[in-house]
């Protein structure tokens, strides 16, 4: 019982710092001259989404950035973590590719996101690459550096009891890394949808960017904040959605009485 | 009753790591069924023997050699893993395995496809772990992990256990209820061992031989035959025994000597 007045009590006090916001900058718009043009305001940001959620295309647009960075957010996970993990299995390719690796991550993908549209066209397809592309890299590098953090004394353990690589790699180097592949993933939303923004700002037609860029195109800086507003409701959902993966794949870590 | 013939039979084994000569031409025999401890100083190297018998270090290219077969550096000493049921001084058990799945990645490994399940459940029971066999080792306190690990190591299944510093950090009671089970498993399931400790007593109730290293680098300075438990099938038995206490004075007169001459 105490416990759940106690959660309760947190789940208020998070609430509070939000509507504190909302009300001095709803107040600072209205007192300062053309607050709401170059400031938007809490009621302007709804009145410009309301009429685009009743007819459904802030939902859409919505739908299809979640889409294409979940997409890439799926792909670039994947390939980054099978090859930082084989990166681990094979040391040598490891030394080798690392400048490449380095490189590579360090590239901005603004730069390279005129080439992926220009290849894969102004669909949803380029966009997906670029959110890979902007993850794939770090879900690389958090997948090696993690194998290679793993505890030498677990693998002397398993090597004593006559285990050979691959066993060591499946039974110790791999659920030692999952820890740091959800820290990568968790950071990976962000860019993820960074990268599908990316490349719906340079060219596109449907889209939270797509909104955004038209938004803005007409100084309408309500609508902006509102694609704003739906970006960041994206990235809570994906970041909630890992948070529970998570605890269905390590749960030797949250199961301590 | 024994039969003597050596069953491990280490040579002139040299290890040392970067010009620092850790281990100098240590030389054991270990018979069939026999338990060895294994005493001296702490950091002389007495870990680092177990671990170059187990195939984890690579012993000096300089004629070591182990059960007749000469040791190579740089050639595989790998091969050597595997063949001894090793209990490391932490615990490590995998964080990510239930205290039953912990036991059973021996069988994993063994891939022989028979998995002993009941067989793991015993084991830990015999440890007074009955009912934790699903508790994942960062919920259980640093006792039981200790048992934990060394119900793994009687599970494996081969016929020489090292078991280094089996009984450290735990306390008195608990120390003695351990000596016991260790030394019951040890002789029901016929197997030979070489215990690493720091405490002359439990050297002394456990063991048939004693063998003391001497600091860095460790040579064998010395052996004492003990074998007290055996009289009455019981290391407890044997610690309120006479002759318990004269090994044991032998063991501290022996440590100070070999101190004095080291200084």
């Amino acid at each position: 019982m105490h416990q759940i007045t106690k959660n309760k009590m947190l789940t208020l006090a998070k609430i509070i710092p939000l509507i504190i916001f909302i009300i001095i900058w709803e107040f600072l718009a209205k007192v300062i001259e053309n607050g709401t043009f170059f400031f938007g305001s809490p009621s302007s940001v709804m009145q410009s989404i309301y009429p685009r959620i009743v007819n459904g295309t802030f939902f859409v647009n919505s739908a299809i950035t979640f889409y294409e960075a979940f997409l890439g957010f799926i792909i670039g996970n994947i390939i980054g973590t099978t090859v930082g993990l084989l990166l681990w299995y094979f040391p040598i390719a490891a030394k080798i590719s690392r400048p490449y690796i380095i490189a590579l991550g360090s590239i901005p993908i603004f730069a390279v996101s005129p080439i992926v549209i220009i290849w894969f066209g102004i669909g949803i397809t380029s966009k997906v690459i670029l959110a890979a592309l902007s993850t794939v890299v770090i879900a690389t590098v958090q997948a090696f550096e993690g194998a290679s953090q793993t505890n030498n004394k677990l693998l002397d353990q398993l090597y004593s009891m006559g285990a050979d690589k691959y066993q060591t790699f499946k039974m110790v180097v791999i659920p030692s890394t999952v820890a740091w592949l959800f820290a990568g993933y968790k950071m990976n939303v962000a860019f993820a949808l960074l990268g599908a923004f990316i490349g719906e700002f340079i060219s596109s037609e449907k889209g939270l960017g797509h909104m955004i860029i038209m938004a803005m195109g007409l100084f309408n800086i309500p609508l902006v904040l509102g694609g704003v507003l739906g970006i960041s409701l994206i990235s809570i959902m994906l970041t909630t959605l890992i948070g529970w993966f998570q605890k269905l794949v390590i749960p030797w870590n949250n199961k301590i009485n | 009753m024994k039969d003597k013939a050596p069953y491990l039979v280490i040579k002139d084994l040299t290890v040392s790591f970067n010009d620092l000569v850790v281990l100098d031409k240590i030389n054991l025999k270990v018979e069939k069924e026999e338990i060895i401890a294994l005493i001296g100083p702490s950091g002389c190297g007495k870990s680092t023997l177990l671990n170059t018998i187990a195939g984890i270090y690579m012993p000096d290219n300089n004629g070591t050699r182990i059960d007749g077969q000469f040791m190579l550096k740089g050639e595989n000493n790998l091969g050597r893993r595997g063949k001894y049921a090793y209990m490391f001084q932490e615990d490590r058990l995998l964080p990510w395995r239930t205290l039953l799945n912990n036991l059973i990645i021996v069988d994993e490994i063994n891939a022989s496809g028979n998995i002993r399940k009941e067989e793991a459940k015993r084991q830990l029971a015999k440890m007074g772990l009955s009912g934790f066999e699903n508790y994942f080792p960062k919920q259980l306190s640093g006792g039981m992990k200790k048992r934990a690990a060394l119900a793994r190591t009687f599970f494996m299944p081969n016929d020489i256990i090292f078991l280094d510093e089996p009984l450290a950090s735990v306390d008195y009671s608990l120390k003695l209820d351990l000596e016991r089970y260790i030394y019951k498993e040890l002789v029901d399931s016929k197997r030979t061992a070489i215990i690493v400790t720091h405490e002359y007593d439990t050297a002394a109730a456990l063991a048939d031989r004693i063998i003391v290293l001497s600091s860095r680098p460790a040579r064998v300075c010395g052996e004492f035959e003990a074998g007290m438990a055996r009289k009455d099938n019981d290391p407890l038995m044997a610690r309120k025994s006479e002759d318990f206490f004269r090994l044991t004075t032998k063991l501290i007169e022996f440590a100070g000597i070999s101190n004095a001459s080291n200084n």
